[in-house]
């Protein structure tokens, strides 16, 4: 089985659930505190992913970028080298959606060939949302990437989305 | 005239007064569309055959140039390939013509190098004096004396690795841009599972790039510089970077003197290895560790802990072992007496003496009472008052080949002319070698000799021929 590995950047604002993504299905080794010293932290999430008649074992390196502002500098240093990201808004903060054209531009200078998912989170809570399924469709098409409405509390599509993103690095 | 004797982009060959605008519409050779008129236009068809088929070659032939353009600019390995030469005679010439403006230029990343070893060489200095300073003559100096002769390796030597025990504990080869762990090597000797330690070396390699990257936008903005040392308790991590990749060796105690040379030896030779693989990396780390990168040997000779037999032994057992040492260190001293007398006997010496006879290439070396260029013309030359060697003599086959002199420090020798062939030498500076050869672009020069023996090829760029006399 060949093996690779690939940097993927987890982008979007603070509180947005990046990390709970993250957390839910991966590997870590180091503590969130990291986040609040140099910005970010590396973990790991292994997928298998077909590309023609075989199986690639593709090790995903998911640089979790802090959300907040102090990092608005560094985090482009972070995403040099990245072949994929993952876009991550709140679908309670429909602002948090706005920004994520800031953030997919930003990585198309730096990384232009890297691959775009987008995760419209905490659809659980479906009840306090404040921006629409359609809103997230129509940004996405805008951001030419595909979209997962996504629940890092109950790992609805978390896995499909990073499988999904698995096939499009390998492709 | 009819419209259809025009070519695309070739409206100059209307008459004067005639429409032009539909040639551009109408494909070239088009038939007119009412067929009577193409049967009653045959003369018509000849005259426009006539006429058009050299602009249509033409047309025919600037589209293929085109063509071949477009690919040699959009296909990067081409285009690398097609400009290289260029760039290569460019820079030499450059370099002969504009010296002074090339040391400017260059200057910001020779000052740094040169500044960076300049660094290095005092601190060895500083280590060297150092250890020296606590040498005093007693019988563990003289211990070590004999070890350093029965091991042969200079004293000084021995006296650092004692003054500052050093032990290398992983080293990481990282790609630069991505983080990604291309390879690693680990002598932890703690019980921890080889496959914890794999588990955990990509995470680790990625967090040490993002702290690079973090130094350096909060530090470094504005200026040259790289986070190239990190120190955890007695724990260090030293970088080196280079191009694309770096190497990160975590160190427990004070290197030797030149260990940083050594990694900065490493990790260019990694990247001259696997350069093409490096500037569009992958995600394929197997490429590296499968057809070996060194990195093991360099963890092997770069001052590894060996657990010594003395570790773990109790005092009385030490007695001992250093007595059964003492012995053995006796019948050495005995043993070395032994072989200084009888070197010391007088024996017949047999002397060979080497004569200056001019070698398969035919490049004799110049002598100041045999230099071939003087001597071979009619012009009487002042240093050249002897008969000429007959060795110096020129032969119908002896042409001289054409000798070059490399114009900057660590020249790579390559086994084939071209980036992708292996490193077979690296060569200083100012080393001057027969040019045997070169490829049909004339970027690359076949050279005469690696310190082996063998032919190498050295890019044109990085050397300067010199006039044939």
């Amino acid at each position: 089985m060949i093996s690779l590995s690939k940097k993927v950047c987890l982008l979007g604002d603070f509180a947005v659930g990046k990390t709970s993504l993250v957390r839910r299905f991966v590997y870590n080794l180091f503590e969130d505190k990291y986040f609040s010293t140099i910005g970010v932290k590396v973990s790991r999430k292994v997928v298998a992913v077909p590309r023609g008649d075989e199986i690639i074992e593709l090790t995903l390196m998911l640089w979790d970028l802090a959300g907040s502002e102090e990092f608005d500098d560094v985090r482009i240093s972070y995403m040099r080298g990245a072949t994929g990201a993952v876009a991550v808004c709140d679908l309670t903060r429909p602002e948090t959606l706005a920004s994520l054209h800031d953030y997919a531009q930003t990585l198309r200078r730096v990384s232009p060939q890297a691959q775009l998912i987008l995760a419209a989170n905490k659809v659980d809570l479906a009840d306090q949302a404040g921006a629409s399924a359609e809103q997230v469709r129509e940004l996405a098409a805008q951001l030419a990437a595909p979209y997962y409405l996504t629940s890092a509390k109950n790992g609805a599509q978390v896995e499909t989305l990073f499988r999904h993103l698995g096939r499009l690095l390998v492709a | 005239m009819d419209a259809t004797l025009h070519a695309p982009g070739t409206a100059d060959l209307s008459p004067a007064g005639e429409e032009p605008a539909r040639a551009v519409d109408q494909p070239t050779g088009a038939t007119p569309a009412s067929p009577p008129a193409a049967a009653e236009d045959a003369p018509l068809e000849e005259l426009r055959r006539i006429l058009v088929t050299p602009e249509q070659q033409r047309v025919a032939a600037l589209e293929a140039g085109v063509a071949d353009l477009r690919e040699r600019t959009t296909d990067p390995a081409v285009l690398v390939s097609a400009i290289t030469p260029i760039l290569g005679d460019v820079i030499r010439l450059k370099i002969r013509d504009n010296r002074d403006e090339m040391i400017e230029a260059l200057h910001p990343i020779i000052g740094q190098l040169i500044g960076r070893a300049v660094a290095e060489a005092i601190r060895d200095l500083a280590r060297t004096l150092d250890a020296r300073m606590h040498t005093t003559f007693n019988l563990r100096s003289f211990g070590r004396r004999l070890q350093a002769r029965m091991a042969g390796v200079p004293e000084a030597a021995l006296m650092l690795r004692d003054a500052l025990p050093f032990r290398v504990v992983e080293a990481f080869i990282i790609h630069r841009e991505s983080g990604l762990l291309l390879e690693h090597r680990s002598n932890d000797l703690a019980p921890v599972a080889e496959t914890d330690v794999e588990d955990d070396s990509d995470l680790v390699s990625g967090m040490l790039t993002a702290i690079r990257d973090f130094a350096q936008d909060a530090f470094g903005r504005g200026q040259e510089g790289q986070l190239d040392e990190i120190q955890y308790g007695t724990l260090r991590i030293l970088i080196e970077v280079a191009q694309h990749a770096y190497l990160a060796v975590v160190v427990e105690g004070i290197e030797p003197a030149g260990f940083r040379a050594r990694m900065r030896d490493q990790i260019i030779g990694f990247e001259n290895r696997f350069s093409a693989a490096l500037i569009h990396y992958d995600g394929d780390a197997a490429q590296f560790s499968a057809t070996g990168t060194g990195l093991a040997h360099f963890m092997a000779t770069a001052g590894v802990d060996q657990p010594s037999a003395r570790e773990g032994l109790s005092a009385g057992q030490r007695r001992i072992v250093a007595g059964l040492a003492a012995l053995l260190g006796l019948c050495v001293i005995a043993a070395c007496l032994g072989a200084g007398w009888a070197a010391m006997r007088p024996r017949q010496t047999v002397m060979i003496v080497v004569t200056a006879t001019p070698g398969p290439t035919g490049s004799p070396t110049p002598s100041a009472t045999a230099s071939p260029t003087p001597t071979l013309t009619p012009t009487p030359s002042a240093t050249a008052t002897g008969t000429p060697s007959p060795t110096a003599l020129p032969s119908p086959t002896a042409t001289p080949n054409p000798t070059g002199r490399l114009i900057i420090d660590q020249v790579n020798i390559r086994q084939g002319p071209g980036l992708e062939y292996p490193v077979a030498d690296i060569a200083a500076s100012g080393t001057t070698y027969t040019i045997v050869a070169r490829n049909e672009q004339g970027s690359w020069l076949q050279v005469c000799c690696t310190r082996t023996g063998a032919l190498g090829w050295v890019a044109a760029a990085l050397i300067v021929e010199e006039p044939q006399r």
